[in-house]
Order: structure tokens, then sequence, then C-alpha cells
């Protein structure tokens, strides 16, 4: 860009831009998961925000020190911001602080820049740091709290859903809920008298009748990570981000179609053949935090449809095979960082790619 | 219901950014003192037929087409020739230009046009005047209108003739007006063109549902039944005027074998200014628009007024311009001095402020994929990108880049506001030179 003595710019066309820039996307991004922190304060009190702060500086910081030797200029971005974000939201609510704070400088200084930084990300750096932090302290990572609505109410308390089912499951069959009743999992008040409501007016009209607990799942009054808890407010964020083609919707689609496909085939772990329960298995775990704002970071997905679908479906298809045949009770970040790692191969190799340039380059020197 | 058609795949849905204009569109002043640069198409300079201090009359010859893509330049005022000058050319380099100051007395303006009995003209003579007068094409391309046309070997087939309606950028509504005020104009000068050409069919490629040629394509002067023209509703969609992705839209999966020949409704005025009022290419209806100017507008101006002084008659700039463009804002050039003149393929002069430009410092590439949507051609611009900036432009060939039109959708919609046009341009222009020994290897 060169600058005349009228101070008028002179650079090549085009000269104008849509609005949205880097920046202004990862902060959309941001705000559409700000309810769901704010939830999850709600839920577990104050501490949510020490976590998620302390994860979102040590992110922050990392970024501002890379950059610093490597490529100025990429603290103000987002993405860093956005990384620590997602590392504060995959942690459990009392988690010790320095568990957040190396993994937020795991994800930034080995993951995010040992290539580059931005746009040279090998994996999705929140998901690799959330995988080292499981990997280095399986412990207490999994040790649970109990949310409010649940505090007074007795029974199980500091198990998810998840992993409850797990071990009650080894013996037994039957649907997850029956399951989990039946193995002390504390359903609250609110979800009874929701249940209730619902039931008797909408539902019956229907003929459909909703089971206790479910009403918990999608409001995330269950024990589980920071950022998982609401799906509900997860589902509503990412309403806005397709639509406004922030993130492709081929990604989302592919994976909870295969995901829910092969769920109720092949269950969560305890019910019979062909009967799964896909909307126990949506609201659980952190499926939809990871299906609609980890597995879509666009740094780390195919850029072509068939790519994406087929990322899409691949992620899907690995969080059901963790979850239903893996060692712990979840393994969505594993499934990301996996499908991340064959980007580049489903970017050059598939054929539809590859004709399609065939032919645009048989065409030569056109116009 | 009829069905509105467009191009396939990619492309920009902006609305066009139609102006509040009253017809007849405002007359600039005339220049008091011109800048006539002897390129105004794509070929080399025209030969410069006079010198300095010599006093011309408006419409005189003065630079003689010289060699393949050169055309005849005119004078637009009566005037003499005060200093030869160097001029920045748009396509790069510089070019000599005259500097005219008004003086003596105007043989046309403000005198009734004859009309000259063109049907009486042969094909050939057609053609020739077109030629002599220095028409060139208004698609920003420039090219003499003569080659377009002429075939001297007969190897031409059977073509088609289509009269493109659509704006080249979305910014610039010089056709509109062209459209509104010179209806008649065009509908003769397309039969015009029919003579000196004899395509099987005319169509007009229309993007506005409310233009009168969709239902008075032709003329209809009783006892004078000439071929027929069929007008074609498009809808509006950046960049449908490349002629490609016209004849994409225009013919849908059944494209026509014969060759299309597109002509803007600019070019064909023109066309119907030479051959039937006998006049040279002098004047240009022209979009003043952008953010930072007062009141924007169209205005028709003589070739050779500078910029700065259409700025001012459309009320100067209501605030700080970033950058001034001509032609466009997806596919123009930056100016930036004020004294610039009008050109034969000028349309529009732009005013951007940083509002509309959304400008921001480059990111890396965030693998979004919005370029490879957009991209018309069906081309991976993150890809040809990433291959230009690790040096590899053989293998950006490879990929398709010479396929590219340089639309710029993809730079538009970039969120990390890579270079991706300039890139690409910079490449071609190396990678041509180069890449002819490399294109024979291959």
């Amino acid at each position: 860009m060169k600058s005349n003595r009228q101070g008028v710019l002179v650079s090549a066309a085009p000269f104008i831009h849509v609005r949205e820039s880097t920046a202004s996307l990862m902060l959309l991004i941001i705000t559409c998961l700000l309810p769901s922190l704010a939830w999850s304060v709600f839920l577990f009190g104050s501490d949510v925000l020490v976590i998620v702060g302390v994860s979102v500086a040590s992110a922050m910081a990392a970024e501002a020190g890379l950059s610093l030797v490597r490529r100025p200029g990429t603290l103000m971005d987002g993405t860093a911001l956005l990384t620590g974000l997602l590392i504060g939201f995959s942690m459990p609510p009392s988690v010790p602080l320095y568990i957040p704070i190396l993994s937020s400088v795991f994800a930034i200084a080995v993951v995010k820049w040992s290539f580059g930084g931005l746009g040279a990300n090998w994996m999705n750096p929140a998901m690799a740091g959330v995988v080292f932090s499981h990997v280095n302290w399986p412990g207490a990572l999994n040790s649970w709290k109990a949310p409010r609505f649940l505090t007074g109410v007795d029974g199980v308390s500091s198990v998810t859903p998840l992993g409850l089912l797990r071990s009650a499951s080894e013996n037994v069959e039957g649907p997850p809920m029956d399951l989990l009743r039946e193995a002390g999992y504390r359903i609250s008040s609110l979800d009874k008298a929701l249940t209730a409501r619902l039931n008797e007016g909408i539902l019956s009209g229907l003929g459909a009748r909703l089971p206790e607990g479910y009403v918990d799942l999608a409001l995330g009054i269950r024990p589980g990570s920071l950022g998982e808890m609401a799906g509900l407010f997860l589902l509503a964020g990412s309403i806005i981000l397709v639509a406004r083609r922030v993130v492709r919707w081929e990604i989302p689609a592919a994976c909870a179609l295969v995901f829910g496909i092969l769920v109720r085939l092949f269950g969560t772990g305890s019910e019979p053949l062909f009967s799964g329960d896909v909307l126990f298995a949506f609201f659980t775990g952190s499926f939809l935090l990871v299906t609609f704002f980890c597995a879509t970071d666009p740094s780390t997905s195919p850029m072509s449809r068939p790519g994406l679908l087929l990322y899409g479906s691949g992620v899907g298809a690995l969080i059901f095979l963790f979850r239903r045949y893996g060692a712990g009770s979840e393994g969505s970040a594993y499934a990301v960082i996996i499908m991340n790692c064959l980007v580049s191969l489903l970017d050059s190799a598939l054929p539809a790619a590859r004709s399609r340039r065939r032919s645009v380059a048989s065409q030569g020197v056109g116009n | 219901m009829t069905v509105i058609r467009t191009f396939k795949y990619g492309g920009i849905t902006i609305p066009p950014k139609r102006l509040p204009i009253e017809y007849p569109v405002m007359t600039a002043f005339l220049p008091t003192d011109a800048l006539i640069p002897l390129r105004q198409h794509s070929g080399a300079p025209a030969r410069r037929v006079v010198e300095v201090g010599e006093s011309i009359r408006e419409g005189q010859l003065v630079g003689k087409a010289a060699g393949a893509g050169s055309s005849n330049i005119h004078s637009p005022i009566p005037g003499i020739v005060t200093s030869i000058q160097r001029l920045p050319d748009l396509q790069g380099g510089q070019v000599e230009a005259l500097a005219v100051a008004l003086e003596g007395s105007f043989d046309r303006l403000g005198r009734k046009p004859e009309t000259f009995p063109w049907k009486g003209m042969s094909k050939h003579q057609i053609l020739r005047t077109i030629a002599d007068k220095g028409v060139v094409e208004d698609d920003g391309s420039g090219t003499p209108l003569f080659e377009r046309l002429h075939d001297p070997k007969g190897t031409r087939g059977a073509c088609v003739l289509v009269i493109s309606c659509l704006e080249s950028d979305p910014w610039n509504s010089s056709g509109l007006a062209i459209l509104k005020e010179r209806g008649e104009a065009i509908r003769e000068g397309i039969a015009i063109l029919q003579r000196g050409l004899s395509p099987v069919r005319t169509l007009i490629a229309v993007d506005d549902p409310e233009s009168p040629f969709l239902d008075r394509p032709a003329r209809t002067e009783p006892g004078d039944e000439g071929p027929s023209v069929e007008a074609v509703l498009l809808e509006p969609r950046y960049p449908q005027d490349l002629p490609a992705l016209l004849k994409e839209a225009l013919s849908g999966k059944k494209a026509p074998s014969e060759e299309m020949i597109v002509l803007t409704v600019g070019t064909v005025a023109s066309v119907y200014d030479a051959v039937a009022l006998n006049r040279p290419q002098i004047e240009r209806y022209i979009t003043v628009t952008g953010d930072a100017v007062k009141t924007p507008g169209i205005l028709r101006a003589r070739i050779g007024t500078s910029i700065g002084e259409l700025l001012e008659e459309c009320g100067g700039f209501s605030s700080a311009p970033e950058c001034i463009v001509l032609n466009g804002p997806f596919r123009g050039s930056a100016v930036a001095d004020l004294d610039f003149p009008i050109l034969k393929t000028t349309k529009s002069v732009v005013a951007l402020t940083s509002a509309e430009t959304h400008r921001h410092r480059t990111t890396a590439c965030l693998r979004c994929g919005r370029c490879i949507l957009a991209c018309p051609m069906r081309l991976d611009p993150s890809r040809l990108f990433k291959c230009i900036v690790r040096r590899q432009v053989a293998e950006a060939v490879s990929e398709g880049l010479g396929a590219c039109t340089e639309c710029g959708s993809c730079a538009y919609l970039c969120p990390a506001r890579l270079p991706l046009v300039q890139a690409f341009s910079l490449a071609r222009k190396g990678a041509f030179k180069a890449g002819a020994a490399g294109g024979k290897t291959a």
C-alpha cells in the first residue's frame, strides 16, 4: 500500500470487502458461547469465572509471548481468547487452577505455534489442550461437583451421567435413564415439575410422553464440565453461527447424523441393539459443544464440501466409538484431533476436488 | 412464471447501488483544459498526428491507430494543443497525453445532429466507420470494436449477438442512464450491428425487471421489419457480465454452439453515434458515487475532463475518501491524482470511505472456504494463493490460475483480507512470460 501526497491509498482491487474480519468472526463465536458461560456461573458459582478467566489469561499470555518472538500482531485476532475459553469450558468445576493454565499454554505454545500459528494449526489447539489435561491429570479431571438444583437432593452425586451409566451398565441392559435411576442418579425438582407440565400440555396432544430426567440434561442440571452444561444454549448459539455462515453446516450436520444413527443402532452402552437413546446421547458429555464449536474450527477442517461431510462423519463416528467402546466415558476431544490430522489428506485427495481441478486446468488460459 | 436465470456457481449477490437520478442527467462542464492520453484502448498507444501549438477542432483526429489493439483518438473539445505530457497508464507504465486548452467554436455541440442514412451502407463500410471513429468496447478491456467484429479470413461461422445491459460493478449505474436516455439510439445501434455482423440471433441480457427492453427489445417502426431481438431477464448477480458467465446464465444447460459476441449498451450507443451520427467517441456517461461524495449522480462528460472536476460538480467530498477508484471497487483501479482524465473506458468515479472499504490488517488464512464458494470459475483461491506464496507458480497454473478472471469475489469475501487478486494478477504476469516454455514441456 502506497500513500500519495494527498493521503489517498493506492492499492489493488478489490477496494471493498465484507464487514467480517478474522477478529469479528472470532468475536461472534465467543459471543455465542457467553450465554453458556453465564448459565455455568449460575449453576456452579463464581469459581467458574476464575477457572475460565485463568485459562483465557494464560492462553493470551502464551500467544502474546510467541507472537512477539515469531509473528507480531496476532494477539488481537481473538483466536487465543477463543482457545482459552474452550479449554476453560472443558474443565470440571472443581479443577485445580494449574491444570487449565498448563493446558492453555500447551495448546498455544506447542500445538498452535509449532508450525507457525493461526492458519497453520495441525490440530485444534483447544482440543489438544483438553486431551493434554486428560492424559496428565485423569483423576483431577474426573472429580465432579453437583450443580445448583441438585445440591439438596439425595442420591449419588459427583458422577457424570455417562460415567455412572458406564459402571451401572456392566451387567444390566435397558434404557439409560432407567439404569441411571436405579443406580441412584438424582433428578432435580425443576425437571420433575417441567416434565409433568410438558407431558400434560403439548406432548399429551401429540400422544408422546417424556420420561423424567431429560429436562435436566437439556438444561445442564447434571454434573459435568463447565461449558458443556447448557445444551439448549449451545444449540441456540450454533444456529446463529450456521446462519451467519461462520461455521459450515456440513460439519455439525454430518457429525450429528452419523453419531445419531450409530447411537440408535448400537446404543450408548446399555441399550439393546437398534433401540439406542439418541436424545440422551446428544445431551450428555460434551457432544454439542464439540460438534458445534470445536470440530467446526475452520482452520482445522477441510475446505471442500465432500471433505467437510466426510470430516463431520468421521468426528461423529469416532465420538460414538470412544464413548461406546473406549477406555474413558468421553472421547470427543480425541475424535476431533484425530480427524484434524486427516484434513490435509481430505483436502487434496478427494476425487471430486481432483477432477474439478483437472477440468479447470484443461480449460487453459481463458478470457 | 418466467424463470429468472443466472450463472450456476459462485459469485456475489449485492444489491446494486441505485442512485436517485433525474433524467436527463446533468451534462458536466466542458473542460477548459482537457488531457487526452494517446492510449485509451487495449493495444499500443495511438500515433500522435498533431503538434504543440496546433489548433484543433472538436472531434478532430489527434491520434491514429498504430497496430493491433490500437484505436483512433479524437479531440473532445476545440482548442490549442498546449503541451505533451506523460501520464501514468492504468495498465501500468506511462503514456503520452495531449493537453488541450479550450478555444474556438464547437462544430457539433448545441446543433441538431444529422442522421446519416446508414441503411445504404455495406457491411464493410459499417465496420470501417466503427474503426475510423475510434469505438472501443466499454467493458473495461478497451478492445477496439472493429477487431471484435471484423472477420478478415471469413472463418467465423454463425454467431449470436448479445447486448448486455448488466453493469460491470454494483457501484456503476452508467448503463442504466444510457438505457433510459438513449433507448432509441440503442435499438438503432443494434440494427446497425445486426447489419454489420449478420448474427443468427440477437439477445438482450437484462437484470432489471423494469427495463424498457423487456417489453420492446427491437425497433417497431411500421414498415421496418428488421431481424428479431429477444430480451432475457437475469438475476442481478456479480460478476454476471463476464462473457463466460453470461453465456452460462443465458443458455442454461443447452449451451448454443454458436460463437457469442457480447457487447455492452454503452458500446452499442457509441456504434450508433459513429455510424448514424458520424460522431467519434468523445463523450461518456460517468457515475460519480461513493459515500465520500456529497451528492452522487451520473454526469455526461467529455473525454479528457479530469475526475477532480467531476467530483467538484457533485458537491465535492462530504468526508475524507480513503481511496478513489475508477470503474468500480471490484475490478477498477485506484487513482492517486485528481487531475487524471476520463477515458473512453471510464464508467465511474467512486470515492470510498473507510466505512465502505472495511479495510483491516491481513491475518493468516482461516481456511474458512468462503473464497471457494465465491469463485465463479470454480477455482480454489486459497490453494492458488498458497502455491504463489510458496513461489510454485507452475503448480498454481496447473490448478487453474489461467482461468481466473480477477473478478475479486474471493478477495471481497476473505475475512483474513488476503491480497488474493493482487497475487493472482502478479503471478499471471510473471507466469505467462516464463510460462510459455513451461507450457510446451507440459
